[in-house]
C-alpha cells in the first residue's frame, strides 16, 4: 500500500475510527476486568489488574438472583412482539407505500408523528386501560404494548423498503390476473425480505433494551425483564456498596445481548445492503 | 350396576363437597405490602422472616412484592386502577411527600395503642419517640411507624484522627481548627461532591437548623412574601456555606464540583479526605472498601454561638410502615406492624442490616455508636431538609438546591445568598399562583 | 379514482375499476386493524392525557380540580421547565451535527474498504451501544468520566495531557457528557443506514472522476454525499424525534445511583416530565402538570418534524 498524500484525510479518520473503536472494545475489557476485582480494588487501582481473578462476584451475583428468569421473560415477549409486529407491519407498508388510495398520506404522517411520541405522554391512561382488563404485570400484556408501540417505527422503516422496489413486476403480476395478496405474499414479500429481517432485527434490539414500559407495568419478580432486572440490580447493589458484584451483574446481563447481537449481526448488515443495494 | 354406580358417585358427590367447604373454611385472610427492599438485600431477609413466622403465628397470608426503591411511584398507578393495596413502607420523608400529600394514607395513631405480639407493651411504649415525633402533625396525626432508624452526622476514622491528635470537634471554630491540621497532612477536610443532590442540600438546611432552628426553613420556603428571608439570620447561613466553598475557607474536597456518588464516600473512606456528612448507611456502603485498619467514628453539624438553634438537635430520618387509606385488610396490616415490632426482630434488624433500630433497649450495631450516642443526648430531633423536600417539592429543586450550589460553589457570599433566597422564593410563588 | 404519483418513489398504476375492488379488500384488511390498535393505544391515550392537563392532580387518588390551562401558563414562567426544553433543542441542534458530520466520516472510510469481512465488523462494533441497557451504559460513562479515577481522566494522565483533565460531571461540562454518551451510541445506529446508502451507489458513476484522478476524499465529497441526500435527511428527522424521547440515558445519567435525580443541565424534556410525574427523591408528584408538559413535548415533535421535512425532504428521489 503506497502512501499517497491525497489520501491523507483517509488516514486521519481511519485513526479516528481506530481509537473510538478502540474506545468501545477498552471500554467493555475495563467492565469485564473490574467484575473480577474486590470494590476496594476497583477504587483504588483503576488499571490494575486484579490481584486474584476469582469468580466471587458472579457466585455472589448469581446466587441471590434470578437471572436466568428475566432473560427467559425478555426472550418470550421481544421475541412474540417482534414477529407480531412485523405481520401487523408488512402489509400496511405495503399499501401506504404503494397503493395511493385516498387518505393514505394523512395515515402515513399520522404514523410518522406517531414514532415521536414518549411513552411517558401515554402510559397512565394506557395503564387504566391496561388493568381493566387485568394484563397488568404479565407477559401477555406487556407483549401488546410493545407490539403496538413498535408499529409506528417498524411501518415508517417498511415503507422506505418498499418503495425502492420497482413496480414493474407487479404491473407484470396485475396484468397475469393476480389478486393483491397473492401479488403481495408471492411478489413484494419475497423481494423486501431483507428489509423485513433487518426491520425486525432493530425492534428487536431495541425491545430487548426497553424498561420504561416494563418498569411501569411488572411489578413482580416472576415476570420482569432482563433490563428491569438490571435495574434492580444496580440498585441493589449500591445499597450494600458492592461495586464488584455490581460489575459481574451488568457483565452478566452484557454479554449475552452481544453474543446474541453478533451472530445476528451479519444477517443484519446483509439484509440492509442487500435490500437498499437492489438499485 | 345402577346401584353401584350411583353409591359411587353420591359418595364423590359427598366428599368432594366436604372437600370443598373445608378449603372455603380454610381459605384465611391476607394483606398486600408492597416494600421498598429488593430480594436479596439484607433488609428483605429479616422482613421475609418475620412475614413467614407472622403467617405462620396467625394463620394468615401476606401477599409480599418486593418492588424496590421506587414503590411508591410504582403504587401510584395502581391506585389509579383502584387496586387494593393494603401497606408499604418507605422513609417518612417520601410517605409524607408522596402518599400523605396525595391523600391516600391512613393516620397510623392507633397502632401505637396496640400491643406487640408475644411481648407486655405497646408499640408506643418501645418506641423512642424521636423515630416519629417530627413527624405528627399538628393535629395529632400521625402517617407512620418506623422500623427502621437513620440519622446523619459527620463521619471520620478514628485511627487517622488518633495518629494526628485530632479530637472530634463540637463547635465550628473547633470543626476549622480541625480542618486546619487534616489540610496541613494533605487531607482534604471534607468529602463531597456537589452533583448529587442529596449531599447538596445537607449543608444549608442544616446551617438553618443550628442558626435559625427546626422548622425555620420549612417556613420561610413556604412564604410567598419572601419576608422571612429578611431575617438578617439567613444571612450568617449563607457566610457559613461560603466559608465551605473553594472561595472561603476551602474545606470541600478536590474537585467536588463534579463528583457524583459514590465518588465522595469512596474518597472518604480510602483517605483522601477526613470527614464525610451522610447518613448511618455509610458504614454498610463502605466497609468493603474501607480496609481493615479503618474505624468509624461521627460527631454531629457543628455548633454555633449565639445562635437559636438546639445545639443537641440531630436529624431523624426514620423508614417505617405506611396503611393506605383504602385498605380492605388495614387490620391485619396494623397487627403486622406492631408484630415486627418485636424485640427479637429489632435485634435481628441490627444485627443483619447494621442499622439503627427505634426500638427502645436495643444496642445500635458497632459501626453507629457514636451516632446513637449523638441521638441518645439530643433534646429534639428535626427531619431530613427541615421537611422542606416532602413539603415544598418544587420550591426544594428550583429554588433551594440551585443557591444551595451557587454559594458551596463559592459563587455568591453570604449576604447575595439571603438576598437570593427571598427574591428567588418571591418569584417562584409568583410564578405558581398566576 | 386513483392518482398516479411519481413522489417520493414508484407506485402502482390504475386503469379501471376491476383494479380498484381488488386492492380496496387487500388495503382494508391490512390497515383497519392495524389503524384501530394504532389509535386505541397510542391516539386515545394522548386525548386523555390533554383531558388530564388541564386538571391540578397528584395522581394519587381521584381528586381532580378543573383549571382549564393554568398549568400551561405556568409552564412558561417554570424555569426548570424552560431550561429542559432548552437543554432537548441543544441535544436535536448539536447532537444533529456532531453525529451526522462523525458518521459521514466513518462511511467515507468504511465504503472504502475492500474487505467485506472488515466493514462489517466495524460496522458490527460500532452498533453494540445500541444493543445494551441504557442504564448500564450511563453508569459505565459516568465510571469514565468520574474526575479522580474515572478512565478519561486517567488516560489523559498517562499519556501526559493532564492540563486537559476536567470536572467532567461538573454544571460546565455535564451536559457536553451527556451528549458524548448519545453521540457514542448514534453514530453506531446511523453508520448502518449510511454505509448501505453509499454502497449503493453504481462504481460506474465513479468512473469519470477516476479517470480525472480524482482523490477518494473528493469522490466522497462531491459524488457520494450528495447522492446520499436522502438518508442524511432521514438520520436528521430521525435523530430529532429520538433525542426528545431519549429517557434512559438521561434518567440516569449523573444521578448517581438511587441517591438523587439526573440534574436539571442533562434533562431533556422527557426526564423532566416523568421526574415531575413521579419524582425519585423529590417526590414532585404533579400528575396533571406533567401532562401538559407532556402535550407541550409532543407540539414540539410534531412541528420540529414537519418543519424539518419541509425545508430540507425535497421529496424527490435522484434517479440513477
Amino acid at each position: 500500500m503506497k502512501f499517497k498524500i491525497s489520501e491523507i484525510p483517509k488516514y486521519l479518520i481511519n485513526l479516528f475510527l481506530i481509537l473510538w473503536i478502540g474506545f468501545t472494545v477498552f471500554m467493555f475489557l475495563w467492565l469485564i476486568i473490574s467484575s473480577f476485582k474486590s470494590t476496594r480494588e476497583i477504587y483504588m487501582g483503576v488499571w490494575a489488574l486484579p490481584k486474584t481473578f476469582g469468580f466471587d462476584n458472579y457466585i455472589r451475583v448469581l446466587t441471590d438472583f434470578g437471572l436466568l428468569r428475566f432473560m427467559l421473560n425478555s426472550v418470550i415477549v421481544v421475541t412474540i412482539s417482534t414477529l407480531l409486529v412485523l405481520v401487523l407491519s408488512a402489509p400496511i407498508a405495503y399499501s401506504l407505500s404503494k397503493l395511493r388510495f385516498p387518505g393514505s398520506s394523512f395515515v402515513s404522517m399520522s404514523f410518522i408523528i406517531g414514532i415521536g411520541i414518549p411513552i411517558q405522554t401515554i402510559f397512565i391512561p394506557l395503564y387504566i386501560m391496561i388493568s381493566k382488563i387485568s394484563l397488568t404485570d404479565s407477559l401477555v400484556g406487556l407483549t401488546i404494548l410493545y407490539t403496538v408501540t413498535s408499529l409506528p417505527f417498524t411501518i415508517y422503516l417498511l415503507m422506505g423498503f418498499f418503495k425502492t422496489i420497482p413496480s414493474t413486476l407487479e404491473d407484470a403480476a396485475r396484468i397475469d390476473g393476480a389478486t393483491a395478496t397473492q401479488s403481495f405474499i408471492r411478489i413484494m414479500l419475497p423481494m423486501a425480505r431483507s428489509g423485513i429481517i433487518s426491520a425486525g432485527i432493530f425492534v428487536f434490539v431495541m425491545l430487548w433494551k426497553e424498561f420504561l414500559l416494563a418498569l411501569v407495568f411488572i411489578s413482580t419478580e416472576s415476570y420482569s425483564t432482563i433490563s428491569l432486572g438490571l435495574y434492580s440490580l444496580i440498585t441493589k447493589l449500591t445499597y450494600t456498596g458492592d461495586w464488584g458484584g455490581l460489575f459481574a451483574g451488568v457483565v452478566l446481563v452484557i454479554l449475552p445481548s452481544i453474543i446474541f447481537y453478533s451472530i445476528l449481526a451479519r444477517k443484519f448488515i446483509a439484509g440492509l445492503t442487500v435490500g437498499i443495494g437492489k438499485g | 350396576m345402577f346401584k353401584k354406580s350411583n353409591l359411587l358417585l353420591s359418595i364423590t358427590l359427598m366428599v368432594g363437597l366436604l372437600l370443598l367447604s373445608s378449603t372455603m373454611v380454610m381459605a384465611n385472610e391476607s394483606f398486600t405490602y408492597w416494600s421498598m427492599w429488593e430480594k436479596g438485600e439484607p433488609q428483605q431477609k429479616v422482613l421475609e422472616q418475620a412475614i413467614k413466622d407472622f403467617e405462620e403465628q396467625f394463620d394468615v397470608t401476606v401477599n409480599v412484592n418486593w418492588a424496590g426503591r421506587d414503590v411508591v411511584t410504582a403504587l401510584k398507578p395502581r391506585f389509579l386502577s383502584g387496586e387494593n393495596i393494603d401497606m408499604t413502607d418507605q422513609s417518612g420523608e417520601e410517605l409524607y411527600g408522596g402518599l400523605v400529600a396525595g391523600g391516600v394514607a391512613a393516620t397510623m395513631n392507633d397502632v401505637l395503642e396496640m400491643s406487640v405480639p408475644n411481648e407486655d407493651a405497646t408499640v408506643g411504649d418501645v418506641l423512642i419517640p424521636e423515630s416519629y415525633d417530627a413527624y405528627v402533625r399538628e393535629d395529632g396525626s400521625l402517617y407512620i411507624i418506623p422500623y427502621n432508624f437513620i440519622t446523619s452526622v459527620f463521619w471520620y476514622d478514628k485511627v487517622l484522627f488518633n495518629d494526628l491528635g485530632i479530637e472530634a470537634p463540637e463547635t465550628w471554630d473547633e470543626f476549622l481548627e480541625m480542618s486546619e491540621i487534616l489540610k496541613d497532612n494533605n487531607i482534604d477536610p471534607v468529602a463531597f461532591g456537589i452533583q448529587t443532590d442529596v449531599y447538596r442540600g445537607y449543608f444549608p438546611y442544616h446551617a438553618a437548623e443550628r442558626i435559625l432552628g427546626k422548622n425555620a426553613l420549612n417556613n420561610a420556603a413556604s412564604d410567598p412574601t419572601g419576608e422571612a428571608f429578611e431575617d438578617p439570620r439567613w444571612e450568617r447561613v449563607g457566610d457559613i456555606l461560603y466559608q465551605f466553598s473553594k472561595e472561603g475557607k476551602d474545606l470541600l474536597m478536590q474537585g467536588y464540583e463534579s463528583s457524583v456518588y459514590p465518588a465522595p464516600q469512596m474518597d472518604w473512606v480510602m483517605g483522601m479526605a477526613g470527614t464525610f456528612y451522610c447518613g448511618t448507611w455509610i458504614p454498610v456502603e463502605t466497609r468493603e472498601a474501607a480496609g481493615e485498619n479503618f474505624e468509624y467514628g461521627a460527631f454531629k453539624f457543628p455548633t454555633f454561638e449565639d445562635a437559636d438553634g438546639d445545639p443537641t438537635a440531630v436529624e431523624t430520618y426514620p423508614i417505617g410502615f405506611s396503611v393506605l387509606k383504602d385498605a380492605e385488610n388495614a387490620d391485619l396490616a396494623k397487627k403486622f406492624v406492631a408484630f415486627f415490632l418485636q424485640e427479637k426482630y429489632a435485634k435481628q434488624w441490627v444485627e443483619v442490616t447494621k442499622n439503627m433500630t427505634p426500638r427502645a433497649g436495643v444496642e445500635a450495631p458497632a459501626e453507629l455508636a457514636d451516632a446513637k450516642k449523638l441521638l441518645d443526648n439530643a433534646n429534639s430531633t428535626f427531619r431530613l431538609y427541615d421537611g422542606v423536600q416532602a413539603d415544598q417539592p418544587e420550591w426544594y429543586a428550583s429554588v433551594f438546591l440551585p443557591l444551595a450550589s451557587e454559594v458551596l460553589l463559592g459563587e455568591i457570599n453570604g449576604e447575595e445568598y439571603a438576598e437570593k433566597m427571598r427574591t428567588e422564593t418571591i418569584k417562584f410563588w409568583e410564578n405558581k399562583n398566576n | 379514482m386513483f392518482i398516479k404519483t411519481k413522489k417520493g418513489g414508484q407506485s402502482v398504476r390504475y386503469n379501471n375499476k376491476i383494479d380498484r375492488k381488488r386492492y380496496k379488500k387487500f388495503i382494508l384488511v391490512s390497515t383497519i386493524p392495524v389503524v384501530s390498535f394504532y389509535v386505541i393505544f397510542m391516539i386515545y391515550p394522548i386525548l386523555q392525557t390533554l383531558y388530564y392537563s388541564l386538571f391540578r392532580w397528584s395522581g394519587f387518588s381521584r381528586d381532580m380540580e378543573f383549571i382549564l390551562l393554568r398549568n400551561y401558563n405556568e409552564l412558561m414562567t417554570d424555569s426548570m421547565f424552560l431550561q429542559t426544553v432548552w437543554n432537548s433543542f441543544k441535544y436535536v441542534f448539536f447532537g444533529s451535527i456532531i453525529i451526522i458530520v462523525i458518521t459521514l466520516l466513518f462511511t467515507y472510510v468504511i465504503t472504502n474498504y475492500k474487505s467485506k469481512k472488515l466493514k462489517d465488523l466495524v460496522q458490527m462494533i460500532l452498533f453494540v451501544p445500541n444493543t445494551i441497557s441504557p442504564v448500564a451504559l450511563a453508569l459505565l460513562w459516568g465510571f469514565i468520566l468520574n474526575t479522580r479515577w474515572g478512565l478519561l481522566n486517567g488516560l489523559l494522565g498517562k499519556l501526559g495531557l493532564d492540563f486537559l483533565q476536567r470536572g467532567w460531571l461538573g454544571d460546565q461540562y455535564i451536559f457536553g457528557a451527556a451528549l458524548s454518551l448519545l453521540v457514542w451510541i448514534h453514530v453506531g445506529f446511523f453508520i448502518i443506514m449510511y454505509v448501505a446508502a453509499a454502497d449503493r451507489i453504481p462504481p460506474s458513476l465513479y468512473e469519470s472522476a477516476q479517470l480525472d484522478g480524482a482523490t477518494t476524499w473528493k469522490q466522497f465529497t462531491k459524488i457520494t454525499v450528495p447522492l446520499m441526500k436522502d438518508v442524511i435527511e432521514t438520520s436528521m428527522v430521525l435523530w430529532t424525534i429520538f433525542s426528545f424521547k431519549i429517557f434512559g440515558y438521561l434518567y440516569v445519567f449523573g444521578a448517581g445511583g438511587a441517591g438523587s435525580d439526573a440534574p436539571v443541565a442533562v434533562r431533556n424534556i422527557s426526564v423532566h416530565l416523568f421526574l415531575t410525574a413521579f419524582g425519585k427523591r423529590t417526590p414532585i408528584n404533579r400528575l396533571a402538570y406533567a401532562s401538559s408538559m407532556a402535550i407541550v413535548l409532543l407540539i414540539l415533535v410534531a412541528i420540529l418534524v414537519y418543519v424539518i421535512r419541509k425545508l430540507i425532504m425535497s421529496g424527490e428521489t435522484i434517479e440513477y
